[in-house]
């Protein structure tokens, strides 16, 4: 009866334990621990050895399908690169005009500062979570909250900076909320990941957002985390939720956020070059980004 | 002892990085096998339930290092995990060669919800009804899928180590 009575009291107190400790890790930190790094610097050796020989694979695996192909490719692409010289030097003398009327109206790109370059060396563990592991981290100037996009849109952000490495959360993961707007109409609100799906959901400031399916998605820049106007997905459906108080969005995101390779992070100091002006339906009061 | 201790560290490290690196390109669905977890049951199943507690407790713990967030939460499942599969294997036990299928399919549910009811107390906002469909049955399934690989001698090794004899 003792020994049982030790045992509950023993899974209890271990129980308990890490709850309190789950609790204390949940909100994110700009340094990890040194046992964490440990654990982590231990395991990115055979990361980047396992990522360099899944694309050594994949590489020779793409050349050796696609040689039958190849020599049939090869005569259009002769006759294509000399179309591509006139159209270089067209573009050169049209690159040089851009920047004259740039200069004279003040335009500057929607985000200023430095960005680094990472390649994407593994994903979170579960099936519940969507995070990315990076290999860029602190050294690099990277630090916690810096967004991370590709070409086709943004990714997320940097949740958990490590020394070489940092875990990047996805847009997807059900931690994740974005403040956003719809480029068309500027009806603002905030996109949440959902877990579980690449889908994103996107909860609006006003009841009656001007909304449609295939409205596109951009950061609002007003939670202070992402810059304004980049591109976060594409309206799939529009619906109304809690009781009809509240309209809502499916978003599916312009990055494939399932088959990441490279991306680029942007440092601090990147600002928006553009003020966001309110939207219709009122300035939207603190839509908090970053961990909900 | 010592090389059991390397051995399952080795192991651990092996299966990690396979599961963060390799895995994700063998996802269905966005559902990719718990490489991990498939080896706390098999330890479970082979040691008995105070090793698979203590390699299950290891390896979730790694998996949370990994995340850097909600320290604990994968750790005390594993645990669990590890503890109860060769318990309720000795209890249910039968000359069944599917024990490890039946453990993969019962351990990822056991180890799924943990984790969620942790995450949920956490702040972590996952609801149950879409987690169950989207999360929960098809990594029971896959994982269940990948334990019907493991190899008739490693089944028979199992039988031994729950000390139940192989039959006819």
């Amino acid at each position: 009866m003792r020994i049982a009575t030790a045992r509950v009291a023993a899974a209890l107190a271990v129980g308990l334990l890490v709850v309190f400790l789950a609790g204390l890790t949940a909100a994110e930190r700009d340094r990890v621990t040194v046992l964490e790094q440990a654990v982590r610097e231990a395991l990115r050796p055979p990361l980047e050895v396992v990522v360099r020989v899944q694309e050594a694979i994949r590489g020779t695996a793409v050349t050796l399908l696609s040689l039958p192909r190849i020599r049939e490719e090869q005569e259009k692409l002769r006759a294509e690169a000399a179309r591509v010289r006139e159209l270089e030097r067209r573009l050169a003398v049209l690159e040089e005009e851009n920047r004259r009327l740039r200069a004279l109206l003040g335009f500057r790109p929607p985000v200023e500062g430095r960005m680094v370059g990472a390649q994407v060396v593994g994903r979170n563990p579960d099936n519940w979570l969507s995070r990315v592991v990076i290999d860029q981290g602190t050294r690099a100037g990277i630090g916690r909250n810096a967004p991370v996009m590709t070409a086709q849109g943004l990714v997320g952000r940097v949740s958990s900076p490590g020394l070489y490495q940092s875990v990047v959360t996805l847009l997807s993961d059900p931690g994740s909320a974005v403040g956003a707007m719809v480029a068309r109409t500027r009806e603002a609100g905030v996109c949440y990941g959902q877990g579980g799906t690449e889908l994103l959901r996107m909860r609006f400031f006003s009841r009656d957002a001007r909304v449609e399916p295939g409205d596109q998605v951009v950061t609002s820049g007003l939670g202070g985390v992402f810059p304004p106007h980049l591109l976060v997905g594409t309206v799939v459906e529009t619906f109304r939720g809690d009781y009809g108080l509240v309209q809502y969005a499916t978003v599916r995101p312009a990055a494939d956020l399932r088959s990441l390779g490279e991306v680029l992070v942007l440092l601090p100091g990147t600002s928006p070059s553009e003020p966001v002006p309110p939207s219709p339906g009122g300035v939207p009061s603190a839509g908090r980004e970053g961990p909900r | 002892m010592t090389g059991r201790l390397l051995g399952a560290v080795g192991l651990l490290g092996v299966m990690t990085v396979l599961q963060v690196a390799v895995a994700p390109r063998a996802a269905v669905g966005g559902i990719k096998p718990d490489l991990l977890l498939l080896t706390v049951v098999g330890y479970a199943l082979t040691r008995g339930s105070l090793a698979g507690c203590l390699v299950g407790a290891a390896a979730g713990a790694v998996e949370d290092f990994v995340l850097g967030q909600y320290l604990g939460v994968r750790a005390l499942a594993f645990a669990l995990v590890g503890l109860l599969t060769a318990r309720a294997a000795t209890r249910f036990f039968g000359d069944q060669p599917l024990v490890p299928v039946v453990a993969a399919l019962g351990g990822t549910a056991l180890a799924e919800l943990t984790a969620w009811a942790l995450w949920r107390v956490a702040g972590l906002p996952l609801p149950l009804g879409t987690g169950v469909a989207r999360v929960i049955l098809p990594s029971c399934l896959y994982n269940a899928l990948v334990a019907v690989l493991f190899p008739g001698w490693w089944v028979r090794r199992a039988k031994g180590g729950l000390g139940v004899g192989t039959g006819a």
